[in-house]
Formats: structure tokens, C-alpha cells, sequence
């Protein structure tokens, strides 16, 4: 009797020390996600992540959502610790991991199919180790839209015309400055909030940007009667989530990094949404001998810079397997110098 | 003579009515009727509902009318202003519902009731979406009846057309906002926001903010904080827009405010929407409504309520307390009492 008595209150004591322990978990667990959108809280980026919040709940985190619309201040808060985890472009996150953040080199992923089966492989546990680069880890990688050429002038129709146009270039990006460079014409600096303007009020004449840019920005107006865009996706942007690893349970990487591939869809619908209301007339459809060659270009840019540091070269080679894998006959893969 | 008085005033008209519709059918009778509805809206039912402060009553007319008043629309343009106005409150009335399933959201996220909170999360983007679809249509209607938004500005030939011009830009900019937090099901056009810029500015001259409470103001510089490099250069768009609600404030319609804690929510400011919640609630007990505009100034009050709810919601699981408003949970309590010697009390 007493056996049985001193078992229940083994078993009781359990029991509550199990149920504290679990209650005092998901206090513990109280992180800050820093939330870069443009537009804000109002924004689709900050409306993504209220989605995001509700899945970390599972995996027992209690994030708490803060809006940040310059993503230089999100990316320093996250590295003074303000920020437990942050989500900002592949540009930025390159200085948190640069495998991840070579996702956006120029050229290398030409579609959404591309983008695709890249993401999909990204879960693969045989690249898990490459998640994580000193304190931190990517989380979550999602597409934010291919990178077009807008020019106010549709006669600017190929890499040589470019050659003396005032290219603007975000400032924080290595690469972009000596692509811009590289083909003979002047890079002029420009910040994510800036490079809009610049163009509608003819500071520069040509830029990239995603289709999403297209209406808030307002850039029909740079275009103007005479401007094109030229329909070859010069990069694919994303928007990667990095958190600071000692601050998230063990498996949060992983579950995070499942749920976020479930999104794909969404957030392609919402880039094609964008892409549909670009008005049709503006699109310039580049050749295919041309687009050969650009991206032959944009690859020996590629080399360059991943020579000097700014590339990661395991990505590149990843990214060059998925673009072989899906063409065969592409003459890069048969290149002796292969990324 | 009684023949000849019929014949004028009954038999005539009759037959004046009968030769109408059997030349132009019924349209000329409902295009009549619509000019007629139109003006009744126009002259008695908006200045009336515009008086009262009780929101659910407006919201039901708003939402009762919006689809008889649009019926008009195929046979005459005159409703085309009502409509802007309807479909507007119709907006507001979801985007209210929308609220308190976004409020459930969070009261029940913070109880870790995932899938109950997600079902609220979801209800919530449902009622954005209608939300949307209502305001788009205010927009649209402002356009049918102004022509393009954002370009030239329209002549205004009276005070009414103005109110409908500056509550129709403020319709578009909610159907950005609204079709963003439904996840875009509607496709509201992003760059009605930029536009929008531009149509306030057509009333943001001294005259146009004292007339309208300072809206124009308030929604160019809203916007302008929001939409990068869409300001002036060196204008703090913060400065303009408090200068906004100050106008505000004096008029008795605080909606300038309202949408300065908009904006100070979407940046994560939340120490300033703090002390706009807390100069809303002072201004309202020292500055009574304006009598003309009671229901936008109550509509005003009510976002601003729902933006005090969020915080409060999402730090201690309800709603602001009732007589709480202006204030906040962890605002310091005056424990000290007076200093009295209680000698050997």
C-alpha cells in the first residue's frame, strides 16, 4: 500500500515538474523577429510572417513581429542582438551566410522553374550544414521576384548599348558595381528607398527591379513613352530568414526551413499578380542567340567575382548543376571553366 | 372646363408618360428615378447620416443602399458620387469586423491555441478581401465620376464634391491596404497609393485642411513616410502630419490622427502611437464633435480604439478596458499618498 501510495506520488511529481517544465518552455522561448518589408507592418512581407508566427507557436517559440522598413537597421540589430532573427533580401544576407546569400548572384537562377527545384534542394539534409555560418542560421529562403532591366530608352537593347548609361547601384552590393563596370557603363549609388525615384526623375537610366517595384514606385513614369524592360531575369531576388542560432531550439532551423517551402506557391502567385500588372506594351523579348550570350557574360561575371570573394563558389557550383540538370545542352555545362 | 382641366393636368402628363416609355422604355423612368435618388442621398440622407454617432446604424444603411443606389448606375451617372460614399461605409463596416477577427488572432495565438487562432487569422483575411472589393469600388466610382485619380486635379463645383474627393482617396488607399492584408485576392492596383499622393494634394492648401480637418495633409504625408522617396525632400513627413491632427483636433473630425497612429503602427512606432492613443483620448473628452460630421469623427475614434485594442490584446490577452482608453497596462501607478503624520492614530 505504501509502494503503491510513494509510485503515485513519484508519478504526480512528474507529472507537474513535465507540465512546468513545458509552461516555463514556452515562456522561455520569447524571441524577436525582425521583419523587413518596405511598406511596413502593412506590408506583404510583415503579412507572410503574422503566418510564420502561428507555425514557430508549434515548434514551441513565441515570436513577437517587429517591422523595420530599412533593412540596413534590421540587419545591424540583428548583429547587436536586438534582434533574436530577421528577415531581409538575399543582397543583405550575404554578409550572414554567404552560401545562402550567393542565391542571388547575377544570372544564375534564369526562372521561377529554376527557383523552384533550387529551394526544394535547399531542404536537402546533405546542404543542412551549409544553413549556418558562425552564429547564425537561414531559417527560411523565399522568392521574391526575378530582377528585370527597366531603361527609358527601348533603343538600349543590348549589353553594348549600355555601354556610357548611368546604371543605378544599390550601395551595399559588391557585385553590382563591377558588373556595371564590367560593361562600360556608370554605376551610380543608389539605396533600396532611392532607386525608384532616380529613375522616374532620370538621375539614372537604366536599373534593375523586381515587377513588385512596378506600381508603388510608380516606374512607368521613368520608362516614360519611349522606355522597355527587358523580359530576361537578369537575377532572382529572395527574402531569407536568419536567426541567431543559440537563441532557437535545435530543430527550429529545420521545421522552420519545411514550412517555408510550403509557401512557394503564395508567394509566386503574388509575384506573378505583380508581374501581370506591368503593362505589356513595356516588355522587350531579347533574342535567344542574345540571351545565350548574356548569360554566358553574367557567368564569367559570376567567376570574377566569386575569385574575389564576393561569390560563394560552392553555391555557384550548386546552382550550375540545377541549371544543367534542367538544360543538358547549355554550353556552360560542357565549359572547361565551370563554376 | 372640367374636361379641358383634366385633359391639362392629368390626361396630358399621362399620355406625355405613356409616349415616353414607349419610345425610350423604362430607362428614362429609372434614369429619373436615379437623378432623384442621387439628390435625395446627396442633399438629405448623407448630411443626415453624417450626424449621427452611431456607426452600426450607418453601416447597415451604408450596406443596404450600396447595391440599389449602384443599380442606378447603368442609366445615369449622377449616383456615381453616392456610390463613392456607400461603398466606403459598406468598406468600413467589414473593415471593422475584419479588426475583431484579428483581435481574436492574437488573444488566441497568445493563449497558444494555434488552429483556433489561425481560423481567426483566416476569417480575418476573408472580411480584408470583402473590405477590399467595397473600397475598390468607391474608388472606382470616384473615377467614373472625376476621370483619372492622381493626374490633373478635378474642378470642384461645391463643398460636397470636395468631401467626396478626399473620403474617395482615402477609400483607395484603404483598398491597397486592405487587399495587401487579404493577400491580394481583389488585385487593387499598388500604385493607386502613390496616385493618392497626388489627389490629396489637390485639397492641401490652407483652405482645403481647415475645410476638411486637415485630411489632405494628413493622407500626402502619410503616404509619403510610407512609399520610399515619395515625399518632398526635407519635409519630416512626422511634422506634417501632427500639424494634420492638430487642424483635427480644433475642428472636432480627428481623422488626421487616426491615420498618423496608422502610420505610426506600420513603422513599429510604438511609444508615438502610444501618445497619439492618449492625445486622442484627451482630445475627445475637451473637444466635443463637429455636429456635421459626428460619424466620421466617431469613425476616427473607433480605428484609433482599435489600434489601443491590438496593443492591448497582443500584451494581455483582451481588449482595452472599458475607461481605459489612454492608457495602457504598464503605465506607472500613483501609489503615493499625501504626506500626512499619523502621530499615534
Amino acid at each position: 500500500m505504501l509502494l503503491v501510495s510513494k509510485k503515485i506520488t513519484i508519478l504526480l511529481f512528474l507529472l507537474i515538474t513535465g507540465i512546468t517544465s513545458t509552461v516555463a518552455n514556452a515562456i522561455d522561448n520569447k524571441r524577436t523577429f525582425c521583419v523587413f518589408d518596405l511598406i511596413g507592418k502593412q506590408g506583404d512581407v510583415f503579412s507572410m510572417m503574422e503566418d510564420y508566427r502561428l507555425e514557430a507557436l508549434k515548434w514551441n517559440v513565441d515570436l513577437k513581429l517587429k517591422p523595420y522598413t530599412d533593412e540596413k537597421i534590421a540587419a545591424e540589430d540583428l548583429k547587436s542582438g536586438k534582434c533574436d532573427a530577421a528577415i531581409m533580401t538575399g543582397l543583405r544576407g550575404r554578409s550572414f551566410n554567404e552560401f545562402v546569400g550567393t542565391l542571388d548572384s547575377i544570372g544564375s537562377v534564369p526562372s521561377y522553374d529554376h527557383m523552384e527545384q533550387v529551394l526544394k534542394l535547399l531542404l536537402s539534409s546533405k546542404l543542412t550544414k551549409y544553413m549556418t555560418s558562425g552564429d547564425y542560421e537561414v531559417v527560411g529562403v523565399s522568392p521574391a521576384g526575378a530582377a528585370y532591366l527597366f531603361t527609358n530608352d527601348r533603343k538600349v537593347n543590348s549589353v553594348a548599348k549600355m555601354s556610357g548609361k548611368k546604371i543605378a547601384v544599390l550601395d551595399f552590393d559588391k557585385a553590382q558595381p563591377y558588373m556595371v563596370a564590367s560593361i562600360g557603363a556608370s554605376p551610380v549609388n543608389a539605396t533600396i528607398a532611392t532607386f525608384g525615384p532616380m529613375f522616374n526623375n532620370g538621375s539614372v537610366d537604366i536599373i534593375a527591379a523586381p515587377a513588385m517595384a512596378y506600381g508603388p514606385l510608380e516606374l512607368y513614369k521613368g520608362l516614360g513613352e519611349n522606355g522597355g524592360i527587358a523580359n530576361f531575369a537578369i537575377a532572382q531576388l529572395s527574402l531569407q530568414m536568419i536567426i541567431r542560432k543559440d537563441r532557437f531550439p535545435k530543430e527550429f532551423g529545420q521545421q522552420s526551413r519545411k514550412y517555408v517551402w510550403t509557401q512557394y506557391n503564395r508567394a509566386i502567385s503574388l509575384i506573378e499578380g505583380n508581374t501581370e500588372s506591368i503593362n505589356p506594351e513595356y516588355w522587350m523579348s531579347i533574342s535567344e542567340k542574345d540571351q545565350e550570350g548574356y548569360s554566358e557574360l553574367l557567368r564569367q561575371t559570376r567567376i570574377s567575382l566569386r575569385d574575389q570573394g564576393i561569390y560563394n563558389g560552392k553555391m555557384l557550383k550548386f546552382l550550375a548543376k540545377v541549371r544543367c540538370k534542367l538544360d543538358a545542352t547549355l554550353s556552360e555545362c560542357t565549359a572547361p571553366d565551370k563554376e | 372646363m372640367c374636361v379641358s382641366y383634366l385633359s391639362q393636368r392629368i390626361i396630358r402628363p399621362i399620355v406625355m408618360l405613356a409616349t415616353l416609355i414607349s419610345v425610350s422604355g423604362c430607362s428614362t423612368i429609372y434614369s429619373l428615378a436615379g437623378n432623384g435618388a442621387s439628390k435625395y442621398g446627396q442633399d438629405v440622407m448623407m448630411p443626415y447620416l453624417l450626424t449621427t454617432k452611431d456607426f452600426p446604424l450607418a453601416c447597415a444603411t451604408g450596406e443596404s443602399l450600396t447595391s440599389v443606389i449602384a443599380s442606378f448606375g447603368q442609366y445615369t451617372t449622377s449616383v456615381n458620387q453616392l456610390s463613392v460614399l456607400t461603398n466606403m461605409v459598406g468598406g468600413l463596416c467589414v473593415h471593422t469586423q475584419a479588426q475583431k477577427a484579428h483581435l481574436n488572432f492574437l488573444r488566441l495565438a497568445k493563449m497558444n491555441h494555434i488552429a483556433a487562432a489561425q481560423d481567426a487569422r483566416i476569417q480575418s483575411k476573408r472580411l480584408h478581401t470583402i473590405a477590399a472589393g467595397r473600397q475598390y469600388k468607391a474608388y472606382q466610382a470616384l473615377h467614373s465620376n472625376f476621370g483619372e485619380f492622381g493626374e490633373e486635379c478635378p474642378m470642384f463645383s461645391d463643398d460636397y464634391e470636395q468631401l467626396v474627393w478626399i473620403l474617395g482617396t482615402v477609400s483607395a488607399v484603404q483598398a491597397v491596404l486592405s487587399d495587401t492584408a487579404g493577400g491580394g485576392e481583389v488585385g487593387v492596383p499598388k500604385n493607386l497609393a502613390p496616385k493618392a499622393i497626388r489627389a490629396a494634394a489637390c485639397l492641401d492648401t490652407p483652405r482645403g485642411n481647415i475645410a476638411w480637418w486637415g485630411l489632405p495633409k494628413a493622407i500626402k504625408a502619410l503616404l509619403s513616410s510610407i512609399l520610399p522617396g515619395a515625399g518632398e525632400e526635407g519635409v519630416d513627413q512626422w511634422e506634417q502630419m501632427a500639424i494634420a491632427s492638430k487642424i483635427g483636433d480644433k475642428s472636432g473630425v480627428r481623422i488626421s490622427r487616426a491615420l498618423m497612429a496608422i502610420g505610426a503602427e506600420n513603422a513599429g512606432k510604438i511609444d508615438l502611437l502610444k501618445s497619439l492613443i492618449r492625445d486622442q483620448a484627451n482630445s475627445i473628452s475637451n473637444t466635443a464633435s463637429n455636429r456635421d460630421f459626428v460619424l466620421l469623427d466617431a469613425v476616427a475614434t473607433d480605428m484609433i480604439i482599435g489600434l489601443s485594442d491590438s496593443l492591448w490584446t497582443a500584451e494581455t490577452g483582451h481588449r482595452t478596458p472599458h475607461g481605459s482608453f489612454g492608457t495602457f497596462w504598464d503605465d506607472a501607478q500613483d501609489d503615493t499618498g499625501l504626506d500626512i503624520d499619523f502621530g499615534d492614530f
